[in-house]
This record gives structure tokens, C-alpha cells and sequence, in this order.
């Protein structure tokens, strides 16, 4: 089976010029399991192979952003001829170039079914190259009047695999037990950032910001490595005067007093390497019990409420109860400062939702065809070496893309939540 | 036939597929911006496209971490201690006292944007003036741009006095990486662009107020030549006082009666002030001076709707230096009991004693240190205060003259101008008020040296050993808490040398002169390099 389609779109966030895209994709997908050479081998009852190639567009997620356009404000007013007046600004650098980001994607897959599909899934395999990459970049101030601006620079590669697999293990009458496993594993490569309009000439640009007071960013995202990388003062001690010991750019081990900002490094990476479920469903006779796992693994998190508050300089100030627990052996008593310390493993396997049910026999209750009780937890049991809170509470949002895995102080912290539930059908 | 069927599903599924999207039109009708096509300014315009350029003054001076901040932190009267409601905040204060900041300390860095800003901005309006944008007649068109050349020739001059050597750029379509340029190529090139634009300059006083008339721009080059040996190697005090002369020649501008009478919060009627930053509480946010310095109890004996934050406050080394008849020690620190506006109750007794900046685990009583109380903060004030900030005022002429007399051996004609602006600030023992020439080749009377917790001062070296001393102590009372602290120190090698309250010269104390240029810039721009030291 073919299918082919072109898409065209249009969207006004884009400059003049470059307001339409045009997104082609097609894919094949052939099913062994219906051609008579398969027809001799019973226990596949599913075997189909895919293949897909597809562009597509994404849109800046402001509007007016290549608009050449003024902002007429009392902020930015002044005191003129004896009156205050409101001033014209320019919103934004103006970028009239602005265009679609395009993702190109390549995919295989395999879904297969075996034995009257009692164990059936699918693979899938793809890589997926971002060109024009959209971001909200940083540029130079002169000569640019603000600091950033949304461009389309560089280049970004993602190869991932993902598995599924279903087996029905006990298929009874009284007694069914169905069960999954998910897997899936990405990884990805800043291959280029460069936009020789604008000048993004560098070998990278820095996101996240640890935010105030210690006023740092977090991230860097460089050409040739994968994203989601923290850039940070790796500490590897604490001197007499409990100040950190970290290491200059050369590996020698250097008070933090006299590192300058060319000393931070790489260290570790907020997007989690591979991503497992396993989910399962029970039922005996008029009982049903759901087990749900997931965890994630081969990440690292920026632990921000021991950046802030694990720190017994200020006693005057809030602060966890391990802030007075040695550090290296040794009391901490420096200034908050951004450093690998606070940089967890991130691993952990949750047990996140278990249900019980029971079903009453129909008609025991004139009028009501069906009735079921049930009790479940939500979010019951995380296996993990991180100190935080929740290693699964960490917050994805805002400027994920670059900064993933930080782990803000001030979130909202995660529920463990319990149900007891009754559904009722008249 | 195969074929052929697999032709008609193709045919089918193309078919059933397309769509086609209902709307095609991408003209926007853009209603809270005013884009570039329906930007057509006229004559009558020119205050709202001039605005914009004055406008980043505003946070530049008084904003958060601010520049006010960055020359009065780093140097020999403000502090801002640890307190019991916090201002640790990470350790930055303390690395403005300690001179231990780095390229990201936040207060250089905001300096460095909001000037760029307005830079940006005034190359901006100059070419929609020179391109046509923006039509004028040839006689206003030539006034706006001189104008437009001081302010940014102000901005440039900040860059100069604190990171020293920065790239010069003032043509607004050019967006490639600009160029590093020395501290004294930026020097030549402000003292070009004002030397250029003077006699275009308005002369006018009232209407010009808040911005770049022809005597702020003689001001403005007083203060560089005033500075010129750090600037360039150079000195210029001839140059200080012919500029500071034609300030005094025009008659445009006297003291005021009181030294309050500046810092009022209707100063704008002051006849002192050559060159303000204007504020006010609502068209022009952006004071929150009183916000950070008053303890939150304050706000019961303003009336304030707000509370304050309860922040900085005076080295108490530096309170000692007044004369106790000295009304400028009043009129500048909120000292001693404060009452309530309405009961008249005693809510809280500002106290001279702060027991050290922190991080050693002390932490200073809510009431300890006076409190800046210069700009007079009214009855029911808000969390944005009315009073303009002077950058320029005539006291500071007279003062800029005296100091360039003083250095070229005239002493006593230096006094006579010291003693004038004195005089105000002792109405009740004018005799106090009058200083003599050999006094001001005298040293300092502060007593440099570290301050222990009970305040009492190790480690003394005081200030008699510094040359002009007592000049730099008339400086310190009429402009403490005005950020000319900074540069002062600087200029008397003060900054660089002497001890004070928890602060002791850096070990690579001349490098401090300079701030460093801001992390972020460098890894933007790969034409910058950092200042020595950083």
C-alpha cells in the first residue's frame, strides 16, 4: 500500500516572503502475513513492514514576529517639554526573513503479530533532521537592540527507537492477564547553528537560567554534541574555609574564587536515554487489577531546591535540613553558587498506578445492569537515588527544549492521589 | 490489471485527501502594535520618537541592581548587609563591597544593556531622521540630532567610566559584529561627538529639562576631563575649568537655597539641577531608591501603601566623617527615632552600628544603619518615587572647578568655591561653613581601616596619608548617595588602596577599576576580548 500527500500552509507569523511552506510525505507499508508464500507459517498472523519519509512544518508560537512593528508605550516614554509623553519603540529586532522550521523524518517500523496475535507490537525506528531551527536565539547587544530574537539558525538531528509489545499471557475464561512493555530511546545532535544574517557565529548558545539570586544560565547547547547538556562549575571538594574546590578548564583543581566563567564544563544530560513502561491488567472472575510502571533512565537533574536552600551561609534563611550535612567530608560555607553538586542521576522506576476492581453480578440490584467498585493510586511508589521530590516532577515546560531536567525550586510539587471510585450503569 | 487498479486507488486516495484550507489571506490587522507601513511620523511626533531615547535612563540609574548601585556598592558608603529578612541574595552585594564580582555580576551587566539601549535606540531615531522616516525641517531636524548625539555621548560616557573598553557603534542598519575599542578611543570619541554638536545645542533651560541641553553637554565634558588622567593617561583640568566657566558664565543655573530644595520630590523646579533623569510615580516608574533602603516599618511613618524592602544603608566609618553641624547629615540619612504618621508612635530607632556585611554568619538588626533620605519620600508614597535624579547639578560645577583649581595649585581659589556650596549646609554656625586652601591640601579625616562586629575599626591606615583628602570628604558629603562615589575614589586612589567597613583592597586591586565586560556579550560577540583581570 502507497499513499503519498502534499500539504501547503500558510501561516502570518512569518515574514513576507516566506509565509508558505510546502510539507510533502509518503509511505509504503507492505503485510508479508497476507501473501501466500506466508501462508504455510500459521503463528504469524501479522507482519507488516512500513517505511515513511514526511516534512513538516512548525510555526513560530508568537505572533507578529517578523513584524516590523512599534510599540507605543508610556513605559518607554520620557519627560519632554515640561509633560510626560509615551514613547514609540520597536517591539522586537526586526527579522522579516523569518520562515518555517522543517523537520524531515525517515521511518521504518514492523508491526507484527504472532499466534492469533496473543503477542503482537510493533517497532519503529526513525531519524529526523530539524532544519531552519526556530528559537528565540541570543544576540549581541550592540548592535542589536535587544538581546535575543526569534531566527532560524542551525540544524538538529534525532534518531530514536520505540517498541511495543502486547501479550496476552493467560487468555481463560475466569482468568485473563494482559500485559505491555513500552520502550523507547532518542538521541540528538545540534549539527549546525548558523544564520549568516544575523551573525550567529558562535559554536553555541547557552539556555536555561538558574534565576535569582544566583543569576546563571544553565545549559549549553553546542554544535556537535546532543542537547540538553548542563554547563556548570564541576566541584570536586571544599577547601578548609568550606569554599568549593572546582576544576579550571586545564582539570587542575582551583578554589572557586579564582574560576572564571571559561572554566565551567559539561556535565551531564536532563534528557533521559531510554524511557520503559510495563503496564498490566488482570482480570479474575469479577475482580480486575491494573499495575502500571514507567521509569526513566540515563539522565541527570539539576536539583535547584538544594541549590538554593541546601546552603547554611545565610542562618537567618529557610533551608532543607541537609544544608548542615558534610559536603566532601566537610561543612559547606559558601556563597549559593551554580555547581555539579546539585547535579543528580535521575533514574527511577515508579510504581504509578495500581487499581483494583470488583464487579457485581449483574441484576443483583433491580435497575442497575452494572456495578463496579474500585480503589486506585495514583503515582504510589518511585524507586530512585534523587534527593528531590519527584525525579518525574521536573519540569518539562517553558524553556525545555534546550534546558531540559532542571528541577525548579518553586514548582508545584507532584500528588500521590488515591481513588475510591464506584461506576454504575442503569 | 493490477497496475491499473493500484492507478485508481492512487487516483482515489489523492482525491479524498486534498483539502483544500479556507483561508489563504496572511495580512495581518495588527492592533496592539503599529507596524512599520502605517508608521508615518510627522513633526509633531518628534517628543514621542525623542522619549525612548531618555527612557532607559530610568532603570539604568535607580532599577534593580542598577547603576546606582554599581558605584555606590563598590564603594566607601553604601552597604547592603545581610539582614533578617534576607538580602543575602547569592552573595551579590557582598561581592560589590569586596570587589569580588565576575563577568556575570548582574549590576555591570544591566549597565551595560540599558546604555547600549539607549545607544541603539538614538542611532535608530537618527537614521529615520536622516532617511526621511521621520521629515523635519532642516533647522529642528539639526537641533534633534545634535541632541540625540549628546545622549548618546552620555550613554557612551557611562560605558567609558565602567567597562571601559567597548565597541563603538552608531550606525543603526549595520548589524554585523561590531569591534572592540580602547578606553581612549571611546574617550576621543565622545569628546569629539560633544565638540561637534555644541553650537547646534539648545540653550534653553526649563523646556530642556530632563534632557541634552548645551550646558549638560558642558557638564557632561567637565566630568570626562575631570577624568581624563584614569580615561586616557592624560590630564585635563584646564578643560574642566573652561567648560565648568561657561556653565557658571551663562547665569542659567544657581544653588538652591537648601540643599533639601534638590532632592525634593517636585525637584523638577529646582534651579540647580543642569541635567536630570526624571522620575515619577506613575508616567515614569522606575525609583524604588526608598524601597530598598527603608526598613518595612517605614512605611507606618510615610503613610506608604507599599512596604519596603528594608535593604541598604550608610558605612558607618563614613557617618563618623560629618561635622554634627552639618545639616547634610541630616538632610541625607534617616537616622534615630522614626514615628508613626498618624499616633506619633515610635515604630522603629535607626541606628548608626552594622555589625558586618555577612556571609560569616552575621546578620544585621532590621534598624541598623542609616537610611538613604535624600530624595525626600512624601507623604503616601507608592512604591515609584516623583524626585529626579540629578546627574548634573551646579554644585557639582563649582565643585568639578574647585577640584581642577586645587590640582593645578590654586587652593585657595578652590576654597572659595567649597566654601560656597558649603555654606548652605551650615546656616547655624555659618563660621563652620568657610574652608581654607590649606585645609583642602589636607588629608582625609575617614578612618579607613576593617570593621570588627562591634564596630570598632582594625587594621586602621585612615585617610591623611590621601592627597586632596579633605576634598574628597567635601565630595563624599555633598554627593553621598548621588553614585559619584565610584569614580571619586578612583580618581583619589582611594578605590584602589584603603580598607573599609568589611572591604580590603583586592589582590589585583587596579583591575577593579574596570568592571568586566558582561559573559554573556563575550560569548555573542567573538570580536570582544575581557578587560585585564576578569
Amino acid at each position: 500500500m502507497l499513499t503519498a500527500s502534499v500539504r501547503r500552509e500558510g501561516s502570518s507569523t512569518f515574514g513576507e516572503n516566506y509565509r508558505w511552506g510546502t510539507f510533502p510525505g509518503a509511505s509504503v507499508a507492505w503485510n508479508l502475513a497476507n501473501e501466500e508464500f506466508m501462508q504455510p507459517v500459521t503463528f504469524v498472523s501479522d507482519f507488516k513492514l512500513r517505511a515513511g519519509f514526511g516534512v513538516t512544518g512548525t510555526i513560530a508560537n508568537n505572533p507578529y514576529q517578523s513584524q516590523t512593528s512599534y510599540n507605543f508605550t508610556t513605559g518607554q516614554g520620557a519627560f519632554i517639554n515640561g509633560e510626560w509623553v509615551p514613547g514609540f519603540v520597536p517591539a522586537r529586532n526586526f527579522n522579516p526573513d523569518l520562515r518555517w522550521e522543517k523537520k524531515e523524518e525517515w521511518n521504518v517500523g514492523l508491526d507484527f503479530g504472532f499466534l492469533n496475535n496473543r503477542i503482537s507490537g510493533s517497532l519503529d525506528y526513525y531519524t529526523r533532521n530539524v532544519k531552519d531551527l526556530l528559537y528565540s536565539f541570543a544576540v549581541p547587544t550592540p548592535p542589536y537592540l535587544y538581546g535575543s530574537m526569534m531566527l532560524n539558525a542551525g540544524e538538529m538531528q534525532n534518531s530514536g527507537f520505540e517498541a511495543l509489545i502486547n501479550v496476552r499471557a493467560v487468555d481463560t475464561r475466569t482468568v485473563r492477564w494482559n500485559t505491555n512493555v513500552t520502550f523507547s530511546t532518542n538521541k540528538n545532535t545540534l549539527v549546525n547553528l548558523s544564520n549568516e544574517q544575523f551573525n550567529v557565529t558562535t559554536e553555541f548558545f547557552d539556555a536555561g537560567h538558574t534565576g535569582e539570586p544566583i543569576q546563571v544560565s544553565t545549559h549549553r547547547v553546542a554544535v556537535g554534541r546532543p542537547i540538553g547538556q548542563f554547563f556548570v562549575f564541576k566541584s570536586v571538594g571544599l577547601d578548609d574555609d568550606g569554599k568549593w574546590l572546582v576544576e579550571n578548564r586545564e582539570g587542575e583543581v582551583i578554589p572557586i574564587a579564582s574560576a572564571t566563567p571559561e572554566d565551567r564544563q559539561f556535565y551531564g544530560n536532563g534528557i533521559p536515554k531510554y524511557n520503559v513502561g510495563w503496564n498490566n491488567s488482570i482480570n479474575i472472575q469479577r475482580f480486575d487489577v491494573a499495575v502500571n510502571f514507567r521509569g526513566s533512565f540515563g539522565h541527570q537533574i539539576l536539583n535547584m531546591q538544594r541549590l538554593y536552600y541546601e546552603n547554611p551561609v545565610n542562618k537567618a534563611y529557610n533551608v532543607l535540613k541537609t544544608a548542615y550535612d558534610p559536603v566532601y567530608g566537610k561543612q559547606l560555607n559558601n556563597d549559593l553558587v551554580y555547581v555539579s553538586h546539585y547535579i543528580e542521576d535521575g533514574d527511577y522506576l515508579k510504581i504509578d498506578n495500581v487499581t483494583l476492581g470488583y464487579t457485581l453480578p449483574s441484576n443483583l440490584i433491580k435497575g442497575i445492569s452494572n456495578l463496579r467498585i474500585y480503589v486506585s493510586g495514583l503515582n504510589l511508589v518511585t524507586f530512585t537515588g534523587y534527593k528531590g521530590i519527584d525525579p518525574e516532577g521536573v519540569s518539562y515546560t517553558g524553556d525545555f527544549t534546550f534546558a531540559p531536567g532542571m528541577d525548579h525550586r518553586d514548582k508545584y510539587p507532584t500528588t500521590r492521589t488515591y481513588t475510591l471510585g464506584l461506576n454504575v450503569t442503569f | 490489471m493490477k497496475t491499473k487498479t493500484l492507478a485508481y486507488m492512487i487516483a482515489l486516495t489523492v482525491g479524498l485527501t486534498t483539502s483544500i484550507s479556507s483561508c489563504t489571506n496572511l495580512e495581518e490587522e495588527v492592533y496592539s502594535e503599529v507596524l512599520a507601513s502605517s508608521f508615518q511620523p510627522t513633526e509633531r511626533d518628534l517628543p514621542y520618537i525623542l522619549a525612548p531615547v531618555y527612557a532607559p535612563f530610568r532603570s539604568l540609574m535607580f532599577g534593580w541592581q542598577g547603576y546606582f548601585d554599581l558605584q555606590e556598592e563598590a564603594a566607601d558608603i553604601i552597604i547592603t548587609p545581610v539582614r533578617p529578612n534576607g538580602w543575602d541574595d547569592g552573595g551579590t552585594y557582598r561581592r560589590m563591597h569586596q570587589h569580588t564580582w565576575t563577568s556575570e555580576q548582574w549590576q555591570p551587566t544591566n549597565t551595560w544593556n540599558q546604555a547600549f539601549s539607549a545607544i541603539t535606540r538614538t542611532n535608530m531615531v537618527i537614521m529615520q531622521i536622516e532617511d526621511g522616516t521621520l521629515p523635519l525641517p532642516a533647522e529642528v531636524g539639526n537641533a534633534a540630532i545634535a541632541e540625540l548625539r549628546a545622549v548618546r555621548a552620555l550613554a557612551y560616557y557611562l560605558l567609558l567610566d565602567n567597562h571601559g573598553n567597548v565597541p563603538i557603534v552608531t550606525d543603526y542598519t549595520d548589524v554585523s559584529l561590531p569591534q572592540q575599542r580602547t578606553r581612549e578611543e571611546v574617550y576621543n570619541f565622545i569628546i569629539d561627538e560633544l565638540t561637534t554638536v555644541l553650537p547646534d545645542l539648545s540653550e534653553e533651560v526649563s523646556q530642556m529639562y530632563g534632557r541634552m541641553n548645551r550646558w549638560a553637554a558642558k557638564a557632561l565634558l567637565a566630568k570626562i576631563y575631570l577624568n581624563a588622567e584614569i580615561y586616557t593617561g592624560t590630564p585635563r583640568w584646564d578643560l574642566v575649568i573652561q567648560e565648568t566657566n561657561d556653565v557658571i558664565n551663562s547665569d542659567a543655573y544657581r544653588l538652591d537655597a537648601n540643599y533639601s530644595d534638590v532632592f525634593t520630590y517636585t525637584n523638577q523646579n529646582s534651579s540647580e539641577i543642569i541635567f536630570a533623569v526624571p522620575y515619577d510615580e506613575i508616567y515614569g516608574q522606575g525609583s524604588q531608591i526608598h524601597m530598598k533602603t527603608l526598613d518595612p516599618l517605614s512605611r507606618l511613618v510615610y503613610g506608604m501603601s507599599a512596604g519596603p524592602w528594608g535593604g541598604n544603608c550608610a558605612v558607618p566609618q563614613f557617618i563618623d566623617t560629618y561635622d554634627s553641624e552639618d545639616t547634610r547629615l541630616y538632610d541625607t540619612w534617616i537616622q534615630g527615632p522614626q514615628y508613626h504618621a498618624s499616633t506619633g508612635e515610635e515604630v522603629i530607632n535607626y541606628v548608626k552600628h552594622v555589625p558586618g556585611i555577612g556571609g560569616d554568619g552575621t546578620v544585621a538588626p532590621s534598624n541598623s544603619g542609616y537610611r538613604i533620605g535624600k530624595y525626600q519620600i512624601k507623604q503616601g508614597a507608592t512604591n515609584n518615587l516623583d524626585n529626579d535624579y540629578p546627574m548634573f547639578r551646579y554644585a557639582d560645577i563649582l565643585m568639578m572647578k574647585a577640584e581642577a583649581l586645587l590640582r593645578t595649585g590654586d587652593a585657595n581659589g578652590a576654597a572659595r568655591l567649597v566654601t560656597e556650596v558649603r555654606q548652605r549646609a551650615f546656616k547655624n554656625n555659618p563660621g563652620k561653613a568657610t574652608v581654607t586652601g590649606a585645609q583642602l591640601l589636607q588629608g582625609s579625616s575617614y578612618n579607613y581601616g576593617w570593621q570588627e562586629k562591634d564596630g570598632s575599626v582594625d587594621a586602621v591606615n585612615g585617610g591623611t596619608d590621601i592627597e586632596y583628602g579633605r576634598f574628597l570628604d567635601e565630595l563624599g558629603w555633598e554627593f553621598a548617595a548621588e553614585a559619584h562615589r565610584r569614580q571619586d575614589l578612583i580618581r583619589f586612589g582611594v578605590f584602589q588602596t584603603k580598607t573599609w567597613f568589611n572591604h580590603r583592597p583586592h589582590p589585583q586591586a587596579q583591575t577593579r577599576t574596570l568592571f568586566p565586560i558582561p559573559f554573556a556579550e563575550l560569548t555573542k560577540n567573538p570580536n570582544l576580548t575581557q578587560n585585564p583581570g576578569y
